[in-house]
């Protein structure tokens, strides 16, 4: 997969593609096969970080069927994504933004994990988060799902004291706005 | 002789010349500043009441502010138009969220010094170049533009603009050294100097409330001196501006600060050049292979890297997490520089006139 390529898959993951993009690349997907292995992967950790049954499902057709304004099917809905973890702002924003944010996963670069033990896995045996995270020590080295989700969640959390520590204090600073907009990521974290 | 005195005149008047360019160029930015100045005092003072639109280009929301000082008590609200129905209401120093559902876990915190206004403005001065733009019109007002340019590449530029009449700021660019905007907040609507009651500032009782009491005390108690660990490098202009205690110690308003001098981590501070800030957290950590994280959200940013403890401090690694409204590779070098406080503050020059560190 050349360089542009994974860019462009992180910024889709990331949600931070237009719309005209976004079609490129899921074009870009029902052709090559590698990418759409990356893709699945990508989602399919996404999916364990989030302690979600539905692993193995391709998210892109949800996307596609949001882009062309079709009703979305069970699994481009953010609803599982918001009661079971803290959404930042771009997670709320229409129904492009959720479906191409649901399979994402956010924003941890896999450093450590080896991605293809996971598609391995996905490959030989029934996707589900509980099978996937028991699974051997070599499917998962070093880094297990509760850990990364953990990270994810400390992350976030972090993200949280900063915006609101700011604000409080911008409040008196030269810059208010610039904190003003934070406001919104606790309350949309709580929904 | 003619012609030597003529001469002589002449580069007296080049450098009378030369020094009322200087000197121009000066009161220019003397100018620039003291509008900064009334806009900090109009977002204080000011009665408003208006529309904001905020994004990053690729999302747009607004917000409703209304703004007063009743009986000498800051008084403000801020309405969510777009996404879920949410309001903070703010009197004085207590701050109310009212929204549907429950709060994520939230962590008390202590401020031990708000920037103090324009007295921490005064010194970005070294930080930033301030240069008086065009007079445009913005929410039906006529305003000043004020051009905010970092002096290095470790910050971001703002481009403001400034009501005419009372200073307050109607619009705000955050830009990246492209040029690129990565925030911008601007009144759609505003009406200022109105007449405004308590009753503006009430919250509705619906929904989920959360009342922050943030603790005020000597801003000379946010010293490095019980810290175990700092960046060995922060950008030019950056101070701490608030030590925030963990939750695990349950701060509260009435009870006083806990210290345990022994135990170092984890470390909460906030920095800030006065206009810019970033959060450093510290934390110990059993996990070895943990993946590092680059993030950026709009103008926010976040950087987790691990860091080995030294052996005389024991088994484990160190979590540097770094967020705030900087660019990544600033970040990045923040994160990377972390080191015991001692090794820190004694390396602190070298690292600073290091190149910067491209580590990923």
């Amino acid at each position: 997969m050349n360089e542009r390529m994974n860019e462009s898959l992180s910024a889709l993951m990331d949600g931070e593609t237009d719309e005209l993009e976004v079609r490129r690349i899921l074009n870009q997907l029902e052709q090559d096969d590698e990418l759409r292995s990356t893709w699945q992967r990508y989602q399919m950790i996404g999916s364990l970080m989030r302690g979600e049954p539905s692993a193995a499902v391709d998210l892109s057709r949800g996307i596609m069927q949001a882009l062309d304004g079709e009703p979305m099917d069970e699994v481009s809905r953010p609803q599982p994504v918001a009661s079971s973890s803290h959404r930042f702002r771009w997670l709320a924003s229409g129904a492009v933004a959720a479906s191409v944010t649901l399979a994402v996963l956010v924003g941890v670069r896999m450093n450590s994990a080896e991605p293809d033990a996971l598609v391995a896995e996905q490959q030989t045996m029934q996707p589900a988060a509980v099978q996937l995270a028991s699974a051997p020590a070599q499917a998962l080295p070093e880094v297990d799902a509760a850990q990364l989700e953990a990270a994810q969640r400390k992350l976030q959390e972090y993200v949280l004291q900063h915006t609101e520590q700011a604000t409080m204090t911008g409040s008196r600073a030269a810059i208010p706005f610039a904190r003003v907009v934070d406001f919104q990521q606790p309350a949309e974290g709580s929904q | 002789m003619r012609a030597g005195r003529l001469l002589l005149t002449l580069s007296g008047s080049l450098l009378v010349l030369n020094f009322s360019v200087l000197t121009l160029s000066a009161q220019a930015e003397e100018k620039a500043l003291s509008w900064l100045e009334r806009m900090t005092q109009a977002f204080q003072q000011q009665n408003y009441r208006g529309v904001l639109m905020y994004g990053d280009g690729q999302e747009w929301n607004s917000l409703a502010i209304t703004h007063a000082v009743l009986d000498g008590v800051e008084q403000e609200k801020l309405q969510h138009l777009t996404g879920v129905p949410r309001e903070i209401v703010r009197h004085g120093d207590e701050v109310t969220c009212v929204h549907p559902g429950s709060h994520p876990p939230h962590q008390h915190s202590e401020l031990s010094n708000p920037l103090h206004g324009f007295s921490r403005v005064m010194d970005v001065q070294d930080q930033y170049r301030f240069t008086l733009g065009n007079v445009e019109r913005i929410a039906g007002h006529f305003a000043q533009r004020l051009n905010i340019t970092p002096t290095d590449d470790h910050r971001y530029g703002y481009q403001l603009w400034l009501d005419q009449d009372t200073g307050l700021l109607l619009r705000s660019d955050l830009i990246n050294s492209q040029q690129q905007v990565l925030q911008r907040f601007q009144f759609a609507h505003i009406e200022i100097g109105l007449d405004l009651s308590v009753a503006a500032f009430e919250a509705d009782r619906q929904g989920h409330r959360r009342t922050l009491n943030p603790v005020i005390s000597d801003p000379h108690q946010a010293g490095t001196a019980d810290l175990g660990w700092l960046p060995g490098w922060v950008p030019d202009g950056f101070h701490i501006t608030a030590v925030i205690q963990s939750g695990l110690s349950q701060q509260t308003a009435d009870g006083p600060p806990h210290h345990d001098v022994s135990d170092t981590l984890p470390v909460r501070l906030m920095y800030s050049d006065g206009l810019a800030a970033f959060t450093l957290f510290i934390d110990p950590v059993d996990q070895q292979q943990m993946p590092e994280i680059t993030r950026r959200w709009g103008a926010t940013a976040a950087v987790v890297r691990y860091r080995e403890q030294p052996f005389d401090r024991g088994e484990g690694h160190l979590r540097v997490t770094v967020v705030g409204e900087l660019p990544i590779d600033t970040m990045i070098r923040i994160a990377t520089s972390v080191a015991p406080a001692a090794l820190a503050e004694h390396h602190s020059d070298a690292v600073n006139n290091a190149p910067p560190v491209a580590e990923e």
